[in-house]
């Protein structure tokens, strides 16, 4: 299970045929599998350790995160965009319980988080995927993550969860990685704040280069379907 | 104790008056008759470290900014407890024997990348001023200025971060951070932007500055005396230019 949450992160990405042909297909810089953003990313979503210490809260994450049933759920954003305003995938029935769960834990400094070290990679990655539908959770869970540190949290998931949360609140985004539809169709990033640096931020944070992700926001979503002939939750 | 150490940093100050004049901190004349010291990195080479300042946590490099070198606090890589490569003999260059406290104390103090100043050994009076520019960060967004840094790695700042919008002086003491004072306002920036970042000491009496206008103020426990640089926090990644020391006149 370990390497298909990874896989959420890095396959789509480049370790795919399909991403291969969706890169060749619409002239996508080619991936670079030794960039930082690809094996900082990468690194961080290896669970192959079984270093965490709760594994029934982390079962229990991922299953009200519906990452059991859709793995590959918010692909995307770990490939660094996000399409503001897209339907997030159906909540399990537990999500509604694992949110009141994780914002009661937020408000207890006592409670222990669920970090890396706590619930692995992939409950980390499910608490961020819970914070994605409701924006009180969004708020702690961005407070703690940043506290938590580097080796505990995502630099990545922290990066989209700050600009999403920004443009929620009419601020300028500072990753890139909320995307919007331009009146002629084509996705763009919502309004960020010092583009010219953009790119050293998201180096940073273990994301790919702003126009790698547009062009996969693009592409794969598309592929994907085609390949597939399943519809994907990013248009 | 404090005796103590005000003796051994005497000693150290007079031990190295020889090293006051590097060659690429530049005196002029300032308003009063004093001589303001600008520390710059303009014959550095972008991507090396800094040779005007010495990092002692965190990896400082000269960067390129719009044809300036400017001097960047990278965060990128940044790492729980881990100080800059090289600081048993960077410490051993400026605080000699005393180094061995010094490493103890940045050690505890590595989530906080600092820089000290070549050729400034004792700051006591006057202004220190720095421009600054955060570009990113995903934990902390963080610029400060570095002062009174004792031979035991004791110093105090004043900083601002971005991920708070506000400006605060915080003391290391022993290993340890305690808050001291946050100025009332809170100023957003916006990343990218140059702002200026001043503080103004007269015997006990702190002041601190942004952009121009006086946020910060705080009476110290003592009197102000030590090395003076350029701090930061965790991985943020902040471009600091015109590192100004303007002792009062005397």
């Amino acid at each position: 299970m370990n390497t298909r949450l990874m896989a959420v992160a890095i396959a789509l990405a480049a370790a795919t045929p399909l991403a291969a042909q969706s890169a060749k297909a619409s002239r996508c810089p080619a991936i670079d599998t030794t960039a930082r953003w690809y094996v900082k990313q990468r690194a961080w979503a290896d669970d192959s350790r079984h270093a965490w210490s709760n594994d029934s809260l982390r079962t229990a994450l991922v299953h009200a995160a519906a990452l059991d049933a859709h793995p590959d759920a918010g692909a995307g954003a770990l490939l660094g965009y996000e399409i503001v305003g897209a339907a997030p995938n159906a909540p399990s029935s537990d999500a509604a319980s694992a949110i009141a769960m994780l914002r009661a834990l937020a408000q207890n400094r006592q409670a222990t988080w669920p970090t890396k070290s706590v619930v692995g990679a992939a409950g980390v990655r499910a608490v961020w995927t819970l914070a994605s539908q409701d924006t009180a959770l969004a708020r702690v869970a961005l407070h703690r993550m940043m506290e938590a540190g580097p080796e505990e949290s995502p630099p990545a998931a922290v990066a989209i969860l700050e600009d999403r949360l920004r443009i929620a609140s009419g601020r300028k985004q500072i990753y890139g990685t909320q995307l919007v539809k331009a009146a002629d169709g084509k996705l763009e990033p919502a309004p960020l704040e010092d583009a010219k640096h953009v790119d050293l931020r998201r180096d940073a944070a273990g994301l790919p280069p702003l126009a790698q992700s547009i062009c996969a926001a693009v592409v794969i979503p598309s592929e994907r379907q085609r390949v597939e002939g399943s519809t994907v939750r990013n248009p | 104790m404090l005796n103590e150490n005000l003796r051994r940093w005497s000693l150290a100050v007079l031990a190295s008056v020889a090293l006051t004049t590097s060659a690429s901190a530049q005196a002029k004349p300032a308003s009063g008759g004093a001589r303001s010291i600008r520390v710059d990195v303009a014959r550095d080479k972008v991507g090396a470290e800094p040779s005007t300042f010495v990092p002692m946590v965190g990896n400082w490099v000269v960067a390129d900014e719009d044809g300036k070198k400017v001097v960047m606090a990278d965060g990128r890589e940044w790492k729980r407890g881990q100080p800059a490569g090289g600081l048993a003999d960077k410490a051993r260059a400026i605080y000699g024997a005393k180094h061995e406290e010094f490493i103890d104390n940045v050690k505890a103090f590595a989530y906080f990348p600092i820089a000290v100043a070549k050729g400034i050994d004792d700051f006591q009076n006057g202004e220190i001023s720095v421009r600054f520019m955060m570009v990113g960060g995903t934990l902390d967004r963080c610029a400060g200025i570095l002062f009174n840094v004792k031979p035991n790695g004791d110093y105090l700042t004043v900083r601002f971060n971005g991920t708070e919008d506000n400006v605060v002086l915080w003391t290391f003491n022993e290993g340890k951070r305690s808050f001291v004072k946050r100025a009332p306002e809170n100023v957003p920036l916006e990343l990218g932007t140059w702002h200026e970042l001043k503080i103004a000491v007269h015997g006990t009496q702190l002041q601190g500055f942004l952009d121009g206008k006086a946020l910060l103020d705080y009476t110290l426990k003592e009197p102000v005396s030590g090395k003076v640089g350029l701090w930061s926090k965790t991985d943020s990644m902040t471009e600091f230019a015109d590192f100004t020391v303007t002792p009062a006149a005397r």
